[in-house]
């Protein structure tokens, strides 16, 4: 039980290197900044740093896009308490009732809870992910290519499932997504597949053209579409400092935002937006009054806060021993490695034990620096937000061309970016979700693998193969379940409704 | 917004049916040896099978993400000078292409004013091009402007 002490202490020892603690450092730092703008999310943010963390070495590369991600879940709070707009899509629900705190003067503690809840959430969840990761991957070890499989198609349907109002619409993308992971020489017959006859689409589309396109670019120019009002930042609060009271009413919200985090966070699709969500619903449901949700209620702070962190941390489980990522910012971290030469994956912990336990030291010691940053620069950080959007807009489109260009030296990759940009307004000014095409891009080339390799080692050269086998069998029963669920209730509330 | 998921129907029927086609001709292959074709086919099927969901069933509560007045001349600038942009780069160089593509959307497309905007465009330029051509040694297009230090 106690034999992750070592690998551990070994982890520090790669995470207190002067370069790495520097990759720590500016990648929270970073994600803050970005967890605060509004309107540049972690998951753009970190494809633009993508090209830039090429020269560095795979593990200070990691951990500063990690950084990134659990830093911009710290950032976040801060506009959605201060100007009652989230900085990304976790925050959110933050506003409701850390903007009515701000309104009654109580600010400070809104922000306090948040970044201490957030701390507890984000620690407690990389313990999670300390103890459980050795455990998951010594079982995916024994996965064939039936199993890996299964398990991707019930990834794939979850996404769906979990990304948006619409699962129709979230399938869809992800459909799509599929296709465009198609695109380039098929692997096992080394045939050309939908390259148009260009050299460029040989090799198919990379992930960081289509990332920086979708989510940077194609946030930007929606933005330039939909100016939205001129934002209102509140004055600097002075004190920040839960009370003793403001303790006592998080404690239990802050425990169970954490397990609820946690768990939502190993799901695939479980995105923090999720948990945060969730962790909302359960501390109105479970409040002795919860009339008091909505105008300014601390649990309604301090629970969704530590819950997207711990999410957060969560997410890394499918990520570091499966090699799936769960959303759309783990993707990108999974191209992060990949571009690096470390292919995630149960085997990730044996093969590069310096990257799995150098990250999670890391995330220890980001979770401290965030804390330390977030309450003393809170000032800063709201001097930030008074810098108009109409001078950050341009210079964002330049790193985006300009990192699209610098991974490859490529023009072509620029114009794909653009194309891709095109796409991803098009989608956010329709309320199509983005995230399940660019996961579904990231899963679907491995889900092909596994399935034709199944295929062509079954005995009986039959579909039976992924159902014969035990794990297999009952993650696609799972998979099916939800894929039918939304029209097995809807055929219910019919029935129920013509009852009567 | 019925219209957008008729659209995205027909889209998805016409996009579905094409998967399938392309599919076949690359060789849908068998149960023992899936061809090249046998992924892109089944894409196809379930793109095609939600393009006809989406027709028979619009979902009449969704709605476009629309905040205000929308900004089209902006807009179709801004996407215009991004594809410029495309063009220019090789043969004006990475230098000049950027602060021309600076300068158009501070002015015209963010309608800042003229000083800030060229400072902020040759600022923006320089920097990043001393950041990533001879810090991060990025070969960066050297155009009509052929400066070389890394």
């Amino acid at each position: 039980m106690l034999g992750f002490i070592g690998p551990l202490l070994g982890g520090f020892a790669i995470a207190v290197t002067p370069e790495n603690l520097f990759s720590a450092f500016v990648g929270v730092l970073l994600g803050t900044v970005i967890g605060v703008l509004p309107g540049l999310g972690p998951t753009a943010s970190i494809a633009l740093l993508l090209p830039a963390t090429i020269g560095m070495n795979p593990i200070s590369g990691i951990i500063m896009l990690a950084g990134v991600y659990y830093g911009a879940m710290y950032g976040g709070s801060t506009t959605s308490i201060l100007v009652n707009i989230p900085g990304e899509a976790a925050s959110v629900i933050t506003c409701i009732d850390g903007y009515q705190m701000a309104k009654q003067g109580r600010a400070g503690p809104a922000l306090g809870i948040s970044a201490f809840g957030s701390f507890i959430g984000g620690t407690l969840g990389v313990l999670a992910v300390m103890l459980i990761s050795p455990i998951i991957a010594e079982a995916a070890v024994k996965f064939g290519p039936p199993e890996r499989f299964a398990l991707l198609f019930f990834a794939f349907t979850l996404i769906g499932y979990l990304a948006g109002k619409s699962m129709a619409r979230g399938l869809f993308m992800g459909a799509v997504g599929l296709f465009l992971g198609t695109i380039g020489i098929d692997d096992i017959h080394g045939v050309d597949r939908f390259t148009l006859g260009t050299l460029y689409l040989r090799d198919g589309i990379g992930l960081v053209p289509l990332a920086m396109g979708i989510f940077g670019l194609g946030e930007i120019l929606y933005n330039i579409e939909q100016r939205e009002a001129q934002i209102t930042v509140m004055e600097t609060p002075k004190n920040l400092l839960p009370t003793r009271q403001d303790w006592r009413d998080s404690a239990a919200p802050i425990g169970r935002g954490a397990l609820l985090g946690f768990g939502i966070g190993v799901l695939p699709g479980g995105m923090p937006a999720i948990s945060s969500l969730i962790s909302y619903a359960v501390e109105k449901r479970v409040a002795k009054n919860p009339e008091r949700f909505g105008r300014g209620a601390i649990e309604g702070v301090a629970g969704p806060e530590t819950a997207n962190n711990a999410a957060t941390a969560g997410g890394f489980v499918p990520l570091l021993t499966l090699g799936i990522p769960t959303n759309s910012v783990l993707a990108l971290l999974l191209a992060a490695l990949m571009l690096h030469g470390v292919t995630p994956g149960p085997l990730l912990l044996f093969k590069y034990p310096d990257v799995f336990w150098g990250t999670i030291a890391s995330m220890y010691i980001g979770n401290i620096l965030l804390l330390f940053l977030n309450l003393p620069l809170i000032g800063v950080f709201v001097q930030i937000l008074k810098v108009p959007y109409r001078i950050l807009s341009p210079l964002i489109i330049m790193f985006v061309l300009l990192g699209a260009y610098a991974l490859n030296n490529s023009i072509t990759d620029v114009l794909v970016t653009i194309l891709f940009g095109l796409l991803g307004y098009i989608m956010k000014r329709y309320n199509f979700e983005v995230a399940p095409l660019v996961l579904a891009f990231v899963l679907g080339p491995m889900m092909e693998t596994s399935f034709r390799q199944s295929l062509i080692m079954s005995p009986t050269a039959s579909l039976a193969i992924f159902f014969s086998r035990p794990i297999s069998g009952t993650l696609l029963i799972i998979a099916i379940l939800v894929l039918f669920l939304p029209l097995f209730r809807r055929y219910l509330k019919a029935l129920f409704q013509a009852d009567r | 917004m019925i219209y957008i998921d008729r659209i995205a129907g027909i889209g998805g029927i016409a996009g579905g049916v094409s998967l399938l086609y392309f599919g076949s001709e690359l060789g849908i292959g068998n149960l023992r040896m899936p061809g090249p074709g046998a992924w892109p086919y089944l894409i196809g099927l379930t793109i095609a099978l939600l393009g006809g969901w989406f027709l028979i069933r619009p979902d009449p509560t969704a709605q476009p993400a629309i905040t205000g007045k929308s900004r089209w001349g902006r807009f179709i600038l801004a996407l215009l000078t991004l594809f410029g942009y495309v063009l220019a780069l090789a043969p004006l160089g990475y230098l000049m292409s950027t602060t021309l593509l600076l300068l158009i959307q501070l002015r015209l497309v963010e309608g800042c004013c003229w000083r800030i905007s060229l400072l902020l465009s040759l600022s923006g330029a320089g920097i990043s091009f001393i950041v990533f051509n001879i810090w991060l040694k990025v070969s960066l297009p050297a155009g009509i402007i052929p400066l070389r230090w890394s």
